[in-house]
């Protein structure tokens, strides 16, 4: 199946394109995704928002889909399913 | 008793420590009209009861428990209390706010504000509770720390009273340090040194409890006010990310983005702000807290250091601010040493912020032999030296050794030392600066140097916010910029915007309650119906803006007043130049080039002479200020 991914706002100067598509197998989880990621543009990604040891995101980075935030990495994806990335600032 | 005023207990008390009298006043409609509540009525308070040139650890300066009919646990952010004073780091208007529940147990104790005023010849706690006020001995807790005080206080209280809450200072407040907090456990009234006034004053704590119910205009219209505005947090994407995340969230992104002071403000970035977060995370983090019962966010931490030399027990703290100075500030990469840091600060009674700067200004004037081990107590004061961190802290809070003299703040312990120290000591109006930086986004740039209780990154929020978050707080309705059209590093307008935001966002200090609230989509006309409701005023978003900028210009005149003028609003040279190190170092766009035009441009926007930073006559009338000369 494929999943799109959107990086919005401050960090999508770190992205080759406003939106990629990913390849997964049918009944991929959030965490194939982050797989995936790391393995296509993970060395591309800074360290600010990307964990290259873990192969996940980094920092205040949330995961947007369907007008929900899934934090999940067991959360089951769908084909076609738009994942929107986006760094929140939360202050201090 | 009788309430009169919907949404207020109705009650001021009165503590003069020179006879030792606790007196209630009725809150003055008129005035609770005009001002709300927060620190709109401490500027009042303070601005009709000083007198101009007092001594602020003298008797003669007054400290005012703030709350307003917002001060309630049901209220998003309602757990607040704001502190107000005349700073005797500034010597100019003075404001803290504080976490936790003590904003609505003081109202549970019968009453919106406390002012103290005088000087006690003994040292004594004051316990307020349901409407009863006295003032008890407490020379058995002299020299205790936050948390044996705290308990000892806690332990007095009557045990069937659930909800109780104790403000007091540690050994800093006590020494006068010029930074001291006032601690509400954990949580911090950090900036501007209302510990020491307090300490000046021999009061050491502030006790309330008890059962006041307060009655509102509209019960079923404000519940639906309060459930509107608290689903409106919930629904916000910001509060998972707060909770998540908490504050220290953040130093990922500022490192990268040079929002990041590091060595003493010599850049806005060291490229070590992923490697620290992840060892918090991994290693401190216990969880996320809520600072007072019934936060919708808890972007608080309780964290801890489980071994090593710096073991610390489980406290709330890693806050990003603190956690900066305690390490890019310093360029201390061990963790473990800032969270013990974080810890001793709380338990001693300092502001974590002021602190750390103290401690990155010594280590450059180590650096450039102002200071040596001879004036140091043997102390190596290098960068990157974690182990001297723990122990000039406690030099600070007993003012032991060099102690004495970075306890007076960085402004006049670069005039005791001279020989060029001046250029090391980045602060504004005498407040050392906090942990974000203009070089990351201008409009913060023009805050710093105008914010009225100095270099302070929340008045009005941090300028970044605008500059790299895109954030409008609801306020573009009302005539603010859209924040998506305008480049971080572009300057023209931003003293007009600065201007606009500092109104707006001034109205969670005026309210008492917590501004990630407007992060997390609460916006004045949320505030409004809530205070509508519970008053009984009609009161729209645009009225609150109003009374935004009527407190902002009060706030100014308490300056002009002690002598504050253009002069006092300069940034220290090193945030206006290009970072000597880091990934900005060659990047001549993120320093501001043209300051002084910026700073027409505010003056202009907020009705003020441009020659002097004064505000004028017409606008003191149009905000209702034309009784308050100086």
């Amino acid at each position: 199946m494929q999943i799109r991914l959107q990086p919005t706002g401050t960090i999508q100067q770190h992205f080759p394109e406003e939106v990629m598509t990913f390849t997964l197998e049918d009944n991929a989880t959030l965490f194939d995704l982050y797989n995936e990621i790391g393995y296509s543009i993970g060395s591309r990604l800074p360290k600010s928002i990307w964990n290259h040891e873990k192969n996940k995101f980094r920092g205040p980075v949330i995961i947007i889909s369907d007008n929900r935030v899934l934090k999940n990495k067991d959360t089951l994806l769908r084909n076609n399913q738009l994942i929107k990335l986006k760094r929140v600032l939360v202050g201090g | 008793m009788e309430q009169v005023m919907k949404g207020y207990a109705g009650k001021l008390l009165r503590v003069n420590l020179d006879n030792s009298q606790c007196n209630s006043e009725p809150v003055d409609e008129h005035m609770a009209r005009k001002f709300i509540g927060g620190t709109g009525v401490g500027a009042d308070l303070l601005y009709r009861e000083l007198k101009a040139g007092i001594d602020p650890l003298g008797p003669d300066n007054k400290i005012v428990f703030c709350t307003s009919p917002l001060s309630e646990n049901i209220v998003s952010g309602g757990g607040s209390v704001t502190l107000c004073f005349k700073s005797p780091l500034t010597d100019g208007w003075g404001e803290s706010r504080c976490g936790g529940n003590f904003g609505p147990d003081l109202r549970r104790a019968g009453f919106d504000f406390i002012i103290v005023e005088g000087k006690s010849e003994q040292p004594v706690y004051l316990e307020v509770v349901n409407g009863d006020a006295r003032l008890v001995d407490a020379a058995s807790i002299v020299g205790k720390d936050v948390y044996e005080k705290t308990d000892w206080i806690e332990s007095r209280l009557p045990q069937d009273i659930r909800n109780k809450s104790v403000l007091c200072i540690g050994p800093a407040g006590e020494n006068l340090v010029r930074f001291a907090s006032v601690m509400c456990r954990d949580r911090a009234a950090g900036r501007n040194g209302g510990g020491a006034v307090m300490g000046a004053k021999n009061l050491l704590a502030v006790a309330v409890t008890g059962k006041t119910k307060i009655e509102h205009a509209d019960e079923p219209g404000y519940m639906a006010a309060v459930r509107q505005t608290m689903g409106r947090v919930k629904e916000n994407e910001l509060c998972g990310g707060f909770n998540e995340f908490g504050t220290i969230g953040d130093m990922p992104a500022n490192d990268e983005d040079g929002d990041w002071p590091s060595k003493n403000w010599r850049s806005n970035n060291w490229g070590k702000g992923a490697e620290l977060f992840d060892h918090f995370q991994e290693k401190n983090l216990i969880r996320p807290n809520q600072c007072y019962t019934g936060c919708p966010i808890g972007c608080g931490r309780i964290c801890e250091v489980k071994d090593g030399p710096y073991k610390t027990p489980a406290h709330e703290g890693g806050e990003y601010e603190t956690i900066t100075v305690f390490t890019s500030y310093v360029l201390n990469e061990d963790m473990d040493v800032a969270v013990h840091c974080d810890y001793l600060c709380n338990k001693l009674g300092l502001d974590t912020i002021s602190t750390g700067a103290m401690i990155a200004f010594a280590m450059d004037c180590y650096a450039d032999n102002i200071l040596d081990k001879s004036k140091t107590d043997g102390l190596e004061l290098t960068w990157g030296n974690a182990e001297v961190l723990p122990q000039l802290l406690k030099k600070i809070a007993f003012r032991e050794g060099v102690g004495e003299l970075l306890a007076e703040g960085v402004q006049r312990a670069s005039e005791t030392l001279g020989n060029g120290s001046e250029k090391y000591a980045i602060h504004v109006k005498g407040l050392e600066g906090p942990a974000h930086d203009p070089r990351s986004g201008k409009l913060l740039g023009i805050a710093y140097g105008t914010a009225n209780r100095g270099m302070c990154h929340i008045h009005p929020l941090e300028g970044m916010a605008f500059d790299r978050g895109k954030m409008d707080w609801g306020m573009k309705k009302y005539g603010l910029r859209d924040p998506e059209q305008i480049d971080r590093w572009d300057e023209d307008g931003k003293g007009k915007d600065c201007s606009f935001l500092q109104h707006g966002l001034i109205l969670p200090d005026i309210l008492s309650t917590c501004k990630f609230m407007s992060y997390a989509g609460v916006n004045p006309e949320h505030w409004a119906e809530m205070l509508s409701t519970s008053t009984g005023w009609e009161i729209t978003g645009e009225d609150l803006l109003k009374i935004g900028e009527r407190v902002h210009n009060l706030q100014r005149l308490f300056n002009v007043r002690e002598g504050f003028r253009r002069k006092d609003d300069q940034l220290p040279d090193r945030v206006l130049t290009v970072p000597e190190f880091g990934v900005y170092k060659d990047e001549e766009n993120c320093v501001i080039h043209d300051y002084q035009g910026l700073l027409d441009e505010y003056y202009q926007a907020c009705g003020w002479d441009i020659e002097t930073g004064i505000p004028k006559k017409e606008k003191l009338k149009e905000l209702g200020l034309e009784n308050y000369g100086w």
